[in-house]
């Protein structure tokens, strides 16, 4: 027992020893004023591209960069051993990686060291999809965030051509999913869809995987939508709903029934999904009843909760037009949100600009907030095309060479933003996720070329970015966000 | 001292049982060896019982009820037959009136190690009301002698009356089920049929053409395939709403 008392105290005083040590050590490295080395808090590369950064080294290091050795390090591993980094990322996506540029002046070991966060993203995170014909077949162009542009992507990555006829692209997530979202293409007149994986545009599924047995008849799918832990598919004769995963995290992960949910209606191909993490509802319009009806958790169709719209502005229901754009448009409180959607009356064939909210912790209840006729429509042309900002207070209007900016809380004659001439017509027309850049496929003669617009108010209409020749026909244009946390 | 005494005395009769025990232990038992001797036995426990119900069978006259064998020992290159019985005792199906004269013999096909009984049951209007029961034991003979004694008999419940089958009340992951306020909560209470009814069950069966939905035990079916006649089933109902007994519509839980 006193050896072991002993042997305590021996310890013990150890320790108190070594904790009074004074440590001389210096460990200013990058305060060195002869060893500066200046970097960007943050950099943003791709998986699988260079990533090249050259920074700022102060006069000493450059006067004498041969003594010098060069570390860079991402989460302690190195990825180049040069004076400017230029190493291809092979990471996996994450963001705000810890990493450092380290350098040594070998004559005397001294150290200098200077941090920075890396996001490595995937390779088509987000960007523009461009969506039309081209040499008579299918083709889906692709621009990236960085304007890095890809021709017939999806034939590069799958080794095969997409079927003729192209319809319309969405993009699907599970709610409060950290998984990058589904792409959905359809396609014309025609069974065939196909999913592809957000992160690599792989081919993931098609009609023929996707459902119990044989592909139902009269299948002619429009969009695809993630509900919290359902799927919807909704195709023109009607909807079909499977569980989703959310929990694993894996989208496939059930088949859709051979059964469509029975009733009489037939959705429009213009849709849109409430809010993204926090809603669990989409909206639609019925083409039969002429109303907006809503899918929501249950798995039903179901017409819109009225009961609180104790002084309604216009019905939701019957309204005996047709639906010509909707999206959302903005929150409203902590539980709700604002749709906007335009329909254009089949009597008189006035087009009316119809302001709704949403509301509630559960299911959704329905409040009009107003309905204008859309001033100056006389100037549109019949197939004019709409698109409801979210988060401005705009709706974007192409009608043949020309772009207008509508303001649907002010009800203000629309805006001229930009006329691309005589001889052209915008084929296709999308906003990205801030509200700030529009996606443009502009058909000139035999030719489409895809742009961005800055719509930026102040510089409203300028061009940043213009690729010629992109396709024959143009079908759609959809800005792929990628990570659905990024809508806030 | 007394005490100290007393605990050696008890520690010594302790080692003195534990040795007896050890050498017990040690008796050889001559056990049968595989290939000696090859055994049957029902696939299912005598407790276990099959139930055959004319309501769930596409002839409302006359079916056949498969009971399975399981076969252990070496697997024959012959046919091989087999012999059993019914228990008199225990049985109250009428021959000829719930099932048709048994022949007590059935062939083992060579090459397989199952094989099953296949029984004649009959359709009488005293199902209708009540239940019978046939049950069968194995006799041994020169190919196989009795396998695990407690699946060497076996019971066939004949109806043709529904009843609640076990799969309505399970729940993956979970207990079998929850059961609150006299009500059954299993997955087909939360996420599925919806509360049991012998008119449901009637219906369900009727509209899909299926007796079952046992998705988490068969391993012939999906549960994507469970699913889609559950939504069959739910679709059909909103085309062709039906009350419950008690006035109340007929609903069903699953989300689509």
């Amino acid at each position: 027992m006193k050896k072991i008392v002993n042997i305590t105290y021996i310890l013990l005083a150890t320790v108190l020893y070594t904790g009074c040590y004074d440590d001389l050590g210096n460990y200013e490295y990058a305060t060195l004023p002869e060893m500066s080395i200046k970097l960007e808090e943050q950099y943003t590369t791709f998986i699988g591209d260079e990533f090249v950064v050259e920074p700022e080294f102060s006069k000493y290091i450059l006067d004498n960069q041969d003594d010098f050795s060069y570390e860079w390090l991402v989460k302690g591993e190195v990825i180049s051993t040069e004076k400017n980094c230029n190493a291809i990322i092979g990471l996996t996506p994450k963001l705000y990686q810890y990493s450092a540029l380290r350098i040594t002046e070998n004559s005397t070991d001294r150290v200098a060291y200077t941090t920075f966060n890396l996001q490595v993203e995937s390779q088509f995170k987000n960007g523009w999809m461009i969506l039309g014909e081209k040499d008579g077949k299918s083709c889906l162009n692709y621009l990236r965030s960085d304007n890095k542009y890809y021709q017939n992507l999806y034939k590069a990555i799958n080794n095969e051509d997409l079927p003729g006829s192209p319809g319309q692209i969405n993009e699907h997530w599970f709610s409060w999913s950290s998984l990058l979202g589904q792409i959905f293409i359809s396609f014309n007149e025609s069974p065939y869809y196909v999913e592809l994986d957000g992160s690599s545009f792989n081919k993931m599924a098609t009609a023929e995987t996707e459902f119990v047995g044989a592909v139902p008849e009269n299948l002619n799918p429009y969009y695809a939508y993630s509900v919290d832990k359902l799927d919807y598919l909704v195709s023109e004769n009607g909807i079909y709903t499977r569980p989703n995963d959310s929990y694993n995290s894996a989208y496939q992960s059930y088949k859709y029934p051979s059964y469509k949910l029975p009733g009489d209606y037939k959705l429009s191909r213009k849709n849109t999904r409430g809010d993204i993490v926090f809603g669990n509802e989409i909206v639609a319009f019925d083409e039969k009843s002429d109303s907006y009806l809503m899918m929501d958790t249950r798995g039903i169709l179901s017409e819109m909760n009225t009961s609180y719209d104790t002084e309604p502005v216009f019905s939701p229901n019957d309204m005996d037009a047709e639906i010509l754009g909707i999206n959302y448009a903005g929150a409203k409180g902590w539980s709700g949100y604002y749709v906007v959607g335009l329909v254009r009356e089949k009597g008189s064939g006035q087009i009316k600009v119809q302001r709704f909210s949403l509301s509630g912790w559960g299911l959704k209840t329905f409040m009009s907030e107003s309905e204008n006729i859309l001033p100056g429509q006389d100037q549109l042309s019949a197939n004019a095309q709409f698109e409801v900002c979210r988060n401005r207070p705009y709706v974007y209007i192409t009608s043949g060479s020309k772009l207008f900016r509508y303001n649907h809380i002010e009800n203000t004659q629309p805006v001229e933003v930009k006329d691309f001439g005589a001889g052209s017509e915008i084929q296709a027309f999308s906003i990205d996720l801030s509200g700030m850049v529009g996606g443009v496929i502009l058909k000139t003669g035999s030719v489409c070329d895809f742009m961005t617009l800055d719509l930026e108010i102040a510089n409203e209409g300028n061009v940043l970015f213009h690729q010629e020749n992109v396709l024959d026909q143009g079908v759609s244009v959809f800005y792929k966000v990628g990570d659905l946390w990024d809508y806030y | 001292m007394g005490n100290e005494i007393n605990f050696r005395q008890m520690k010594n009769i302790f080692i003195l049982i534990i040795s007896l025990v050890a050498l017990i232990s040690c008796e050889e038992e001559k056990l049968t060896a595989w290939g000696e001797q090859d055994f049957v036995s029902f696939h299912k426990t005598a407790a276990d019982s099959t139930v055959f119900s004319f309501i769930l069978n596409s002839d409302k006259q006359k079916g056949t009820c498969s009971i399975a064998l399981d076969l252990l020992g070496k697997i024959s290159d012959v046919d091989r037959t087999l012999n059993y019985e019914v228990v008199e005792s225990n049985t109250t199906a009428i021959e000829g009136k719930h099932y048709e004269k048994l022949s007590g013999v059935v062939t083992i096909k060579a090459n397989q190690n199952s094989g099953s009984i296949d029984i004649p049951v009959l359709n009488s209007a005293d199902l209708k009301e009540d239940y019978v029961i046939l049950e069968l034991t194995i006799i041994p003979n020169e190919y196989y002698a009795c396998g695990f004694p407690d699946k060497i008999s076996n019971r066939i419940v004949i109806t043709d009356q529904i009843s609640r089958p076990l799969w309505w009340d399970l729940a993956p992951g979970y207990a079998s089920y929850y059961y609150v306020s006299g009500n059954y909560y299993g997955l087909h209470q939360r996420n599925g049929l919806g509360q049991y009814s012998d008119k449901k069950y009637q219906l369900f069966v009727d509209v899909t053409g299926i007796p079952g939905l046992d998705f988490l035990n068969d391993e012939n079916m999906t549960y994507d395939e469970a699913r889609n006649y559950m939504l069959q089933f739910k679709y059909w109902l909103l085309e062709n709403p039906q009350t419950e007994d008690n006035g109340e519509p007929m609903q069903v839980t699953i989300k689509g």
